[in-house]
């Protein structure tokens, strides 16, 4: 069964058919969407809600438990000491940083995180129905806050190592607003990432593998100063793979390891434009999709 | 007994075969984890002291790494068995897969173990090859080292198995395993030792990973493997922990059995 998503698209009420619609000013229409999203992701988060105890409780195990990554850089560093100039609230401010971001978008985008399981059981076919843009209804869908253990334990590093790097001059004054816009470029990036690895879903159908290489690896990569790697992986992971864009290259300038000021400004050219590709890739990949059917 | 042998036999190959159909998602999964190595591989190059640490000279702990990348898609990567339990509990199949005329901590850890043997072949010696143009691996010259190496990884791939069953058998009680998953999986990265010799961790911590099952799925494997370690001890604490794990797990699948609802018709 394949799907016409360009004609469906000319007809439905989100395309403005009326007269009325055409004419609507942007922030009523934008209010109307804001409205249908909160409608949406309230009613996925009182599903998610049924079982209070057990979602405080495993949000609580899963910080403590999924730090490991942390505590094998803290494991390292304390044996070895600082790595290519940084030190372990160096670096804890970097993982910091990217695992907030990360959260970021595990909370909002967490079905595209999921994304496999719509094109493998159909499942894209009722959102297609939808009077609203697929993407917008598959991200309302499904709020991960049941996944806000990366968000907690990106919060819980910054607030250990921030106040000790602000204590030996390595941040100050404005340095926590371009923090703050690390986090989100950031989760900007997560977003572009994961978005172009869902629409290849539609030609491939199967995309966790492809997430391992795509989101895992790269955020993990990340979690470390880029300085260790060889110049060419370096640029794979601020390119290619660019989740080092929002984190490590404004921190190497923010905390003084290197760089220039231009380093704030990349990720804000960047990451819009990575937005705009990815979402240009969704919109086309949308056009091909052909059902699996249920 | 040969009934037993030729069902775990025919039962591991399916789970093998099973597998055949994604390989192409599995090169993709393959190239992934060649990265995964280089991170580790460049970062212990950016901190080890020129003069190594301990027994560990720089190009050991790349060996080790790059030892530990190829082999753990044997005892912990890809193992699908906690979640193939909870889905069968969750679909009410776990019904007909008790009422057949097998045991099913064999069936599972059967199956199981025959995906494993794939995913090291398919996936983890291509990681191995890959790794190795970054950084030449050793290959042990005796032979006993290599019979050594092998089963202690045969053992520690049925303590991962075993440790996923009894994670997967928590579903019986639970719908959510996803938290217990990630208990496992966290506790088998760090005190496993897969991306770090153990002589890392402050001392205390690393007698408690040493004497834990998670060590016998990277640790000691590689460490046989690298001529760090005599064999013998290492594949005895192995098979006290493989048997611990067989005891505990049956025990409570024989719970779980009589605990089993099932909804419907």
């Amino acid at each position: 069964m394949r799907v016409r998503v360009r004609e469906r698209r000319a007809t439905s009420p989100s395309a403005g058919v009326g007269a009325s619609e055409t004419t609507a000013p942007v922030l009523t229409r934008l209010g109307r969407a804001a409205r249908v999203y909160w409608i949406l992701a309230s009613a996925s988060l009182r599903g998610k809600m049924q079982y209070r105890l057990d979602f405080l409780g495993s949000t609580l195990i899963q910080t403590i438990m999924g730090a490991d990554t942390i505590l094998f850089i803290g494991a390292v560093l304390w044996r070895f000491g600082p790595v290519m100039g940084w030190s372990i609230t160096d670096i804890a401010m970097l993982y910091a940083v990217s695992r907030m971001g990360m959260g970021i978008y595990m909370l909002f985008c967490n079905e595209l995180d999921r994304f496999e399981i719509y094109m493998v059981n159909g499942d894209f076919d009722t959102l297609l129905i939808r009077p609203w843009p697929t993407l917008f209804t598959l991200l309302a869908r499904g709020v991960g806050i049941d996944r806000l253990a990366f968000l907690a334990q990106g919060m819980a590093v910054a607030a250990l190592a921030g106040p000790r790097l602000a204590a030996t001059g390595a941040i100050r004054g404005w340095d926590i607003v371009w923090l703050l816009a690390a986090v989100a470029w950031s989760a900007l990036l997560y977003f572009a990432v994961g978005l172009a690895t869902a629409a290849v879903g539609f030609w491939i159908v199967r995309i966790e593998e492809l997430q391992v290489f795509t989101m895992n690896a790269p955020s993990t990569a990340t979690a470390y100063p880029l300085d260790i790697y060889p110049s060419w992986l370096r640029r794979v992971f601020v390119t290619l793979l660019p989740l080092g864009l929002g984190s490590y290259v404004p921190l190497r300038f923010i905390l003084d390891k290197g760089g220039t000021a231009l380093d704030l400004l990349w990720p804000a050219l960047a990451c819009p434009a990575a937005v705009w590709a990815a979402l240009g890739l969704w919109k086309t990949g949308e056009a091909h999709y052909a059902s699996t059917g249920t | 007994m040969r009934a037993a042998v030729r069902q775990w036999r025919v039962l591991a190959g399916k789970g093998f075969v099973q597998n055949l159909q994604y390989s192409a998602s599995h090169i993709v999964n393959t190239i992934a984890s060649v990265v995964f190595g280089l991170i580790y591989i460049y970062l212990w190059r950016a901190v080890t002291p020129e003069s190594g640490f301990g027994v560990y000279s720089s190009y050991l702990i790349v060996q080790y790494i790059c030892v530990n990348q190829t082999t753990a898609w044997f005892t912990q990567f890809g193992m699908k068995i906690r979640h193939r339990i909870a889905q069968s509990v969750r679909t009410g199949r776990i019904a007909v897969e008790l009422a057949r005329p097998v045991d099913f901590f064999c069936y599972r850890m059967a199956f199981e173990y025959g995906a494993q043997v794939y995913s090291f072949v398919f996936r983890g010696l291509p990681v191995g090859v890959g790794l190795s143009f970054f950084a030449p691996l050793h290959l042990p010259a005796s032979a006993m080292t290599w019979l050594g190496a092998l089963a202690s990884l045969a053992i520690g791939a049925y303590i991962g198995i075993a440790l996923g069953y009894l994670v997967g058998i928590s579903s019986f009680w639970t719908n959510e395993i996803r938290t217990l998953s990630w208990v496992l999986f966290s506790l088998a990265m760090f005190l496993g030792g897969l991306s770090m010799p153990l002589e890392v961790l402050p001392r205390p911590l690393e007698l408690l990973a040493k004497a834990s099952p998670f060590a016998h799925m990277s640790y000691y494997p590689a460490r046989i493997y690298l001529e760090l370690s005599e064999p013998g001890p290492i594949l005895a604490a192995g098979l006290a922990w493989a048997a611990i794990l067989t005891v505990a797990a049956r025990h409570i699948t024989s719970r779980a059995r009589r605990r089993l609802e099932v909804q419907g018709g």
